[in-house]
């Protein structure tokens, strides 16, 4: 083993994340080199350092009433009949008939919708749970990304206006902002930015209203399957505080991802099919500007 | 005099299951909660908030398990709940990127510095870094464990914890600088080679 690669790896091995034979590697280069000796004390140095002053920092030590009152807290916390019971603990019968009565209440549900939707856009009945799809799915991605940028790391603090962001996504953000606020009302524009989750590269805007957060996020389809225009796909899931909606024009995917309720969020992406359709097929200094993002 | 004995309840084994298992993790929590919030008071509700929706979630835990990992995940997905709920959002302007170029060189190592130069150094590593290095070299959790609390891959745990242990260092030299410590021939080198000799 060089040097180089032992610095290349030597954070691992000292977090005992190697595999043994790497660590045999790591043992004889360090027998036979002093100056990746040093290094490695040096590092481990750092890192007790770094420990020990944090652990003896008063402000990071947990108040002893607090931590008595917390105490006192979880004893008296009642536990409802959900918690009381262990999931293993209820029969296998019980939740396929839960899951067959979800079923028809959505399906029935998502026929109502359907049926009272007179747009040209037609939403599909289906409804693919992101909890099914494969981690690497396009739509997982794109949710991963609306949480990374918009929710954890929120991207932006005080509202944009058009003007303010890069000329980039200035004509994109002229045709998001006023179509979504035709539906949703005063939501403002708080980034816009090309950003890129699992190796996915996105134009992305985030708006918000209050405490609600929505994301368009724009990317290529890249030879996905089964793409039908005129078509937006809805998709439910796992976790209830995201609604994702998606459509394509031509080889371009967007996506609507919100903390909306699934009709509104499915409405505002109504309300871009039309003028983002127009946009990427009739400006073509707009799908310029864009292909530059990717 | 009679005494009443009774069987325990699911409920009661439940709880004390969880006193015996989870609660005495509240002071490492209380850490972890303390690098979120940046506040004693709003860690105080944090932490209340994890370890009462962890109460209720007891049953899903399998014993045995690393519970400190467990706990770190639920505490995470607390806060990232709050911060949805907050109607001031927080500026993050800067892309993991950006703050990548510029971390500075890797300079020597200082030999004495205080703890609270060390603490001081921590807060210059940039936040996407610090909860990393916190997680992995404070509270010792594995790259596994951090990319399933952080939700991240662990190649971007492995790169953060590198970059930010690397900005730390560098942080920690400028200190030792100005103890009169650090030694200007060998930071020379490291400017012109890019790498620590």
């Amino acid at each position: 083993m060089k040097c180089r690669d032992f610095r290349e790896i030597i954070d691992s091995y000292l977090s005992d994340e190697l595999l043994t034979e790497t660590n045999h590697g790591v043992l004889s280069h360090l027998e036979e080199c002093s100056s990746c000796r040093s290094e490695i004390e040096a590092r481990r140095e750092i890192r007790g350092r770094l420990k020990n002053a944090v652990i003896g920092s008063p402000e990071y030590v947990i108040d002893p009433g607090f931590e008595k009152s917390l105490s006192g807290l979880i004893r008296s916390t009642p536990l409802n009949e959900s918690a009381e019971t262990p999931v293993a603990g209820k029969s296998w019968k019980t939740w396929v008939a839960a899951a067959a009565g979800l079923l028809v209440i959505f399906s029935l549900g998502f026929m109502l919708l359907s049926q009272v939707d007179n747009d040209p856009v037609s939403a599909s009945l289906e409804t693919p749970s992101v909890a099914n799809l494969k981690p690497g799915n396009i739509v997982n991605i794109a949710l991963g990304d609306h949480e990374h940028c918009a929710v954890r790391h929120q991207v932006g603090k005080t509202p944009m206006s058009v003007d303010q962001i890069t000329k980039q996504y200035r004509s994109l953000a002229k045709i998001v902002v006023p179509s979504l606020r035709s539906v949703l009302g005063d939501y403002e524009l708080i980034a816009a930015h090309a950003c890129k989750y699992k190796e996915t590269p996105f134009a992305h805007l985030v708006l918000r209203k209050e405490s609600k957060v929505l994301s368009v996020l724009i990317t290529d389809s890249d030879g996905l399957d089964g793409l039908k225009d005129e078509e937006i796909l809805k998709f439910s899931s796992s976790d209830p505080n995201y609604q994702i909606a998606r459509f394509n024009v031509g080889e371009r995917l967007i996506f609507v991802i919100s903390d909306l309720d699934p009709v509104k969020n499915f409405e505002a992406t109504q309300a871009l099919f039309s003028p983002l359709k127009k946009h990427f097929a009739e400006d073509g200094q707009a799908n310029t500007a864009l292909l530059t993002i990717f | 005099m009679f005494k009443l004995v009774k069987g325990k309840s699911e409920a009661d084994q439940l709880r004390e299951n969880f006193e015996k298992e989870a609660m005495p993790f509240s002071a490492d929590l209380f850490r972890v909660a303390m690098f979120l919030k940046r506040d004693k008071d709003l860690a105080e509700d944090l932490l209340q908030e994890t370890m009462v929706q962890a109460l209720k979630s007891f049953h899903r835990y399998t014993m045995g398990t690393n519970c400190k990992a467990w706990l770190t995940t639920i505490m995470y997905n607390t806060h990232y709940k709050q911060i949805r709920k907050q109607t001031n959002l927080q500026l993050v302007p800067d892309t993991e990127e950006k703050i990548a170029q510029t971390i500075p060189f890797e300079a020597s190592i200082p030999q004495q510095v205080t703890d609270e130069d060390v603490l001081k150094a921590l807060e210059e590593v940039p936040e996407i870094f610090r909860e990393i290095v916190v997680l992995s070299d404070v509270e010792g959790f594995s790259y596994k464990e951090i990319s399933s609390i952080v939700d991240v891959p662990m190649g971007t745990v492995m790169s953060r914890l590198h970059r930010g242990r690397k900005v730390l260092r560098g942080s920690l030299a400028v200190f030792a600088r100005n103890y009169g410590i650090a030694d200007d021939e060998s930071e020379q080198k490291v400017r012109e080679g890019g790498e620590s000799l």
